[in-house]
């Protein structure tokens, strides 16, 4: 066994494909070592802005040699008359030099016997097992961008500059984008000095620490941490946690080293949203809070250096920052004063979509949705202009200053300027959050005005660009359709909106025919009520773990109220184990297969014509609940619906089960009868789920 | 640190490395990347080192002279070296050394940023270079340029020099900038910064802006028709700094924009397609 080190240097890897990029290397050398046989520890895979680093402290140092059967020609025409090699043997034995003829047997091969021999094979040393195997594996490592430099042909992520190999202490030999792989390494650019020779794992990480590079992200992040954590304490400050930022400094740093600065006062005139986009999109630095959670005029920025001697990466962070947070306080005074009717008119000149139109549409649509999802909803007519106001509103602060230059902030600065003119603060809370919910984890918008203007914001985006053929197809999905048909589920369901959501894409649709005039082709709405059952069916199971059953049952029995959909799940998923519903499932089954021939020509169903005790008993225990069911389920009390359901399980059972009543009698009046009984109840425990389709397999 | 003696240094460092000492275009750019000494030089097999200061006017970006950052016209250093050394991170952290930095009392960051010039049909990979935070540096390796592949590989360096020489003296205002001894940066230029803003915003003729955008376009094909790319480049330069007049005056809606940006950048890919083939001839004989 032998230690195995690998450390592609080059210049700045985008911090974002970092990780990504070293787990890739190592699963595949780990691909390569198994492939060939050879028995390996743990690889370990680490990286930095500069380097891809593999290590492996044990690897077997060769592949054992093996004796190996090789066939060769039938045994038919292996001699001639004579008893000698024939041409065909002849051939074997040259292409399968060491092949002694005396030691020949016979063995069975596809057609027939053939011509055997045993060959001994050499093992291969690891080392050449590696020479070749990394080159192909660097040249196909997957970056999402890649590029090409100097005179080099060979595509990768950045240019590579040195590549360290060592196999065994000793330099494996290989060559990749015109650089030699060596034994040489490299520290911190600045105070690193020069390259350095390296003859094992242990030497490698105990050199680079020397020369300033933390090699592993788990390493950079923990001494963040802590800095961070060392300067808080005395300014009683507390971090803004932002994980994602704190991931991308790990990943843009060799030699982490978190400095403290400070700000003007002034600028906490500035919005709290304003100066923590600003700091993170401009300066990648955190924001510091007190106890209240009121910000505090600092900063943190992790800088890439051993220390800051001078305090200049300090001061000159400073400067930078206050150079951006006076253009921030510039673009919010100058927003402030903006009329939010001139804003609005302005948006008649941003396009949406090109096919789409303006903005200034949309939000006209937008304002046309919410006035009739809020007549719905029962909205009194004050309630109704506040939604409307909300609406049309919603996209006025695209052509804001702010939005412009922190893009990520649309919908937020909107709300915020609103509230700084003393707007109506539920009006102001639903533009400001009208975006929500982004993602599955996202936050849903902070009040009903809010859920109502998201919902037709993404109505119309999806209607629209369906109308005009901008369907998503595969992986393709530019306009984020998918998103935002499950972010109209999400507020719908866990906002509890009883709205029917058929009916909502119709009234979209309408819109533009009328407004935009748009024809899209008749079969739209259909198109659009498939694409979205697809997406309620991808939010019980995925987001919220419903069975495929269960989920595929419930949506059987209707999609368009979707809080309904999400309720008549857990209703059912409540039952699903129990025994009582499992046999009336089964029961359900059988009832549905032995009608399903006639279920066309089935008509009225009488009394009278009951005959059998079975099925009377049936009937008669049916109406008991009937209408107790149907009540329940108008009322949305889907768990009392599923319970009184499962009182019919043995009346049902009796009825369907082996030594139950006979349905498909000759008779045509008493069979078509019993098939209609079967029909009416069938409809009626149908109500929250096919129940029928939960049966145990 | 004044600002002609960051100029100087540069332009000093360049030359050591063996670059040609180049002077800015006379037609007005938005980028010094739009100098043929870049825009084609970048093209065909032939070596090329070439370093420039570049005044960049980007009319939209006025502020009448009032803001201490915006500036209408601001002056870029630009290097191209082709094909990209092995060593250019290295040769590139000199010339800061070059300026008087202290390399290791500094924070110098390469972040992932990928230029793209769409009025180009140019694209590059590279990174912005911040210096304590501050960017200082467009730093790209051209992958495509007048939509085509570009081989060897040219590297592009572009240095902010107002920014750079605010942040090393500590300046809060552009228009303080020390220029020589005797004359700030507002002295020598902040009159034609309010000029420029007023003209750009308020004054400019949309009517003739368009009429002339439709001139010099036609004027180009015709020019790329008697094979004088290198004429042709000149106009498509015109049409693209009248369409920055007409943007900034808000005459171009935003559903306009896309179409002019094509115009531009099929002007380009043309002339840039009509070089390389003369290139080719030259070579090759």
């Amino acid at each position: 066994m032998a230690e195995f080190l690998l450390e592609i240097g080059t210049e700045e890897i985008p911090a974002r494909m970092l990780r990504r990029a070293h787990k890739d290397l190592r699963d595949g050398l780990e691909k390569v070592l198994s492939d060939a046989g050879l028995a390996f520890d743990d690889m370990e895979s680490l990286g930095a802005p500069r380097q891809l680093v593999v290590t492996c402290a044990e690897v077997q140092a060769g592949q054992e040699d093996r004796v190996e059967t090789v066939l060769g020609p039938p045994v038919k025409i292996a001699y001639d008359a004579e008893g000698n090699p024939s041409k065909a043997l002849q051939g074997f034995l040259r292409t399968n030099a060491g092949l002694n003829p005396d030691q020949l047997f016979t063995a069975p091969g596809k057609k027939g016997d053939v011509v055997a021999g045993k060959v001994e094979i050499k093992g291969r040393q690891t080392s050449e097992i590696l020479a070749e195997a990394i080159p192909a594996l660097l040249a196909k490592l997957h970056f999402p961008k890649k590029m090409r430099w100097g005179n080099c042909q060979e595509p990768f992520v950045r240019p590579v500059r040195s590549i360290l190999a060592l196999f065994d202490g000793q330099v494996i030999p290989f060559e990749f984008a015109g650089v030699a792989a060596g034994n040489q390494s490299f520290g911190h650019r600045f105070s690193g000095g020069e390259p350095f020779s390296v003859d094992s794992i242990a030497t490698f990480f105990r050199l680079k620490a020397e020369r300033h590079i933390a090699v592993g992200h788990e390493e950079r992040e923990a001494k963040i941490q802590a800095q961070i954590d060392n300067h808080l304490a005395p300014i009683h400050g507390t971090l803004v946690a932002d994980e994602a930022l704190l991931t991308e400094v790990t990943d843009l740093v060799e030699s982490p080293f978190v400095v403290l600065g400070s700000f003007d006062e002034k600028f906490l005139d500035i919005p709290r949203e304003v100066l923590i986009t600003s700091m993170r999109e401009h300066q990648k630095s955190f924001t510091v809070q007190d106890h209240h959670g009121k910000l505090m005029p600092y900063f943190l920025s992790v800088a890439s250096v051993p220390q800051d001697r001078q305090g200049l990466v300090r001061k000159g962070n400073e400067w930078v920052l206050n150079a951006r947070l006076y253009d921030a306080k510039f673009f919010w005074e100058t927003d402030r004063q903006k009329n939010f009717d001139d804003l609005y008119n302005k948006l008649d000149q941003v396009t949406f979509i090109s096919e789409l139109g303006s903005y200034r549409a949309k939000a006209d649509r937008l304002a046309t949705l919410c006035a009739k999802m809020g007549e719905q909803l029962g909205y009194n007519s004050e309630a109704l202009t506040q939604v409307q106001h909300a609406a049309k509103h919603a996209k006025s602060d695209l052509v804001s200053d702010l939005v412009f230059e922190f893009a990520e902030l649309q919908g937020v600065v909107g709300g915020l300027l609103m509230r700084h003119q003393g707007q109506d603060e539920a009006v102001c809370q639903a533009v400001y959050s009208h975006y929500a919910p982004n993602s599955m984890d996202d936050d849903l918008p902070l009040n009903q005005f809010g859920h109502l203007v998201s919902v037709a914001d993404k109505l119309d985006t999806l209607v629209g660009c369906f109308a005009v053929g901008l369907i998503p197809t595969g992986s393709k999905d530019p306009y984020a359709l998918r998103r935002a048909a499950q972010g109209i589920i999400r507020v719908l369901v866990e906002a509890e909106l009883p709205l029917d959501l058929d009916a909502l894409v119709a009234d979209a649709l309408q819109l533009y025919r009328d407004s935009a005039g748009i024809n899209p082709p008749d079969d739209l709405a259909q198109t659009l009520q498939q694409f979205c059952i697809d997406r309620i069916r991808h939010y019980l199971r995925k987001v919220r773990g419903f069975d495929y059953d269960v989920v595929e049952g419930v949506l059987a029995a209707g999609h368009a109220r979707v809080d309904q959909v999400y309720q008549r799940a857990s209703a059912v998923a409540e039952q699903q184990e129990k025994d009582h519903f499992r046999s009336l499932s089964l029961s359900l089954k059988r009832m549905k297969n032995v009608i399903a021939d006639e279920v066309d020509k089935l008509g009225a169903f009488s009394e009278d014509l009951l005959s059998d005790p079975a099925e009377q008993s049936f009937w008669r225990e049916f109406t008991v609940v009937r209408h107790d069911i149907e009540k329940a389920v108008t009322e949305a009390r889907y768990e009392d619906a599923m319970d009184l359901m499962v009182t019919l399980a043995d009346p049902a059972e009796a009825y369907f089960g082996t030594d139950g009543v006979y349905i498909n009698v000759d008779e045509d009046s008493v069979r078509l009868n019993r098939k209609a009984m079967c029909k009416e109840i069938g409809l009626t425990l149908g109500l929250v789920a096919d129940i029928s389709t939960l049966a145990p397999k | 640190m004044k600002f002609q003696d960051l100029i100087l240094a540069l332009q000093n460092y360049w030359a050591q490395q063996d670059c040609v000492i180049s002077q800015p275009y006379d037609i007005e750019v938005g980028a010094g990347t739009m100098n043929p000494h870049t825009f084609l030089k970048a093209l065909g097999p032939n070596p090329w080192n070439v370093a420039y200061v570049e005044p960049s006017r980007r009319p939209a970006d006025g502020r009448y002279g009032e803001n201490p950052f915006r500036v209408h016209k601001h002056y870029q250093f630009q290097v191209i070296l082709k094909p990209s050394p092995d060593n250019i991170q290295e040769l590139y952290l000199q010339s800061l050394a070059a300026m008087g930095i202290n390399l290791e009392d500094h924070d110098i960051r390469f972040e992932e940023d990928n230029w793209e010039a769409p009025t180009l049909g140019a694209w590059g990979v590279g990174w912005q270079v911040l210096l304590d935070g501050m960017e200082i540096t467009q730093f790209t390796y051209f992958q495509q340029v007048g939509g085509i592949d570009t081989y060897p590989i040219p590297v592009e360096i572009t240095y902010g020099i107002e920014r750079l020489c605010m942040f090393l003296g500590g300046v809060d205002n552009i228009f303080d900038l020390p220029w020589s001894d005797s004359v700030t940066y507002g002295d020598a230029r902040k009159r034609e910064e309010y000029e420029f803003s007023k003209y750009c915003f308020e004054s400019a003729s949309i009517e003739l802006h368009n009429n002339m955008f439709d001139l010099y376009e036609k004027e180009a094909f015709r020019l790329l028709e008697e094979d004088l790319p290198l004429v042709a480049y000149d106009y498509a330069l015109k049409c693209s700094h009248a369409f920055n007049v007409l943007d900034a005056r808000g005459a171009v809606s935003t559903t306009q924009r896309p179409a002019y940006i094509a115009r531009v950048r099929k002007l380009a890919c043309a002339v840039a397609k009509q070089y390389v083939a003369q290139q080719e001839v030259a070579n090759h004989g």
